[in-house]
């Protein structure tokens, strides 16, 4: 009877269509932000399976919640939020969950071979605090200042300002982890 | 070197891995909400025959003691209370909102944090309070009626297993839970400094 429910959330019609935004089904919203999604959650967390796991998480409340949304923002923006949140949130789930259990567990293959500097950069940023990580994460990902000023609730001149700094400290961080290796 | 290096060309070259079968994370995913939800229902159906017991065995006594009324009126007061508060926690948790800003976010996960620490310690000391208090007068008038010894052995036992439970059982579970609670309110609230210090830098 459950598996019965759980299945006709999937194939009723009528949700699937309700499930759609400005001629976008959560399919293509899925496959268009599922990379940019992850490489964000990769940014606060670089640790690939966490990150998988927050990806994940962060689409099933994008499912769960397309109908409510209203477009007052981009598409775009409301994801990008809902992710930056669920990153947050991570916080609480660190000590109860190990990694990878959350929601499908995927056949347990090890993290993708990446060229040093890029292992390097997510290293730093994963050491910046919070807030600057998250920030720097869209920036990176080519979201608009305006928008990441209304994903994180900063003013737009703070977020300007924030970015610069944040670059600035990554590029000192790229030269000193050059000279020791 | 360091100065030209293109951060986000680097930044794109992440590989995202293979994307999970959307369809399958979503029935998993409301497949353990369920769970939880009828694990809350069950819950609060077993409190509710509870209640319903004791109020028709409290309407059906045939008794002239007040302790005995006042007993059941302060153990369903003590079973009510504690469905009501911790059902309305639940249901913001499931009710939250990782759609808005991350300053409205933040202010709402402190919020469910600090709700949760209050029924861990003082809803649930006021809970035992109540239903020893209620249990213990509600007893008395059927003590009176036993012989001395087995009306030792039987607020003893009901009065005991209470004792137990607050002293022993509930700290070892709740002492873990407040640890990681009291580390997810410090870290969120350090987070919160970081946001109000970006906007006081202005």
């Amino acid at each position: 009877m459950q598996s019965e429910n759980k299945c006709s959330i999937l194939k009723n019609p009528v949700s699937k269509q309700s499930k759609q935004n400005k001629g976008m089904s959560f399919e293509e919203i899925y496959d268009t932000y599922y990379s940019k999604i992850f490489r964000v959650c990769m940014g606060y967390m670089n640790d690939h399976g966490r990150a998988r796991d927050v990806t994940q998480d962060t689409f099933i409340t994008v499912w769960q919640k397309l109908d409510q949304f209203r477009n007052e923002s981009a598409i775009g923006t409301w994801i990008f939020r809902i992710a930056s949140n669920h990153c947050l949130r991570q916080l609480e789930k660190q000590n109860r969950m190990p990694p990878g259990e959350m929601p499908v567990e995927l056949e347990d293959k090890p993290p993708p071979d990446t060229e040093g500097q890029v292992q390097l950069l997510y290293r730093c940023i994963a050491e910046l605090p919070e807030i600057d990580r998250i920030i720097i994460s869209l920036e990176l990902e080519d979201v608009k200042q305006a928008e990441i000023a209304a994903i994180t609730g900063l003013s737009e001149t703070n977020i300007r300002v924030k970015v610069y700094r944040i670059k600035e400290k990554l590029s000192q961080k790229f030269k000193k982890y050059e000279q020791q290796y | 070197m360091s100065s030209n290096i293109d951060l986000k060309a680097l930044w794109q070259q992440q590989p995202a891995g293979d994307k999970p079968d959307i369809k399958a994370v979503i029935k998993k995913a409301m497949g353990i909400k369920n769970k939880t939800r009828n694990k809350l229902i069950w819950t609060n159906l077993v409190l509710l025959a509870t209640v319903v017991l004791i109020i028709y065995v409290g309407v059906n006594l045939d008794t002239r003691v007040l302790t005995t009324t006042i007993g059941v009126v302060l153990i369903v007061f003590a079973i009510v209370a504690f469905m009501i508060v911790s059902n309305g926690l639940y249901m913001g948790l499931f009710k939250s909102h990782p759609e808005t800003d991350t300053f409205t976010y933040l202010a709402e996960l402190m919020s469910i944090q600090k709700k949760q620490q209050f029924i861990q310690t003082r809803v649930l000391k006021l809970y035992f309070l109540f239903l020893g208090l209620g249990l213990f007068l509600y007893m008395i008038e059927f003590e009176r009626k036993m012989s001395f010894f087995w009306a030792i052995v039987s607020c003893v036992s009901s009065l005991g297993w209470l004792a137990f439970a607050y002293f022993y059982i509930t700290p070892r579970v709740f002492k873990r839970q407040q640890a990681d609670m009291n580390a997810t309110i410090a870290k969120l609230q350090a987070i919160n400094k970081q946001l109000h210090e970006s906007e006081g830098a202005q």
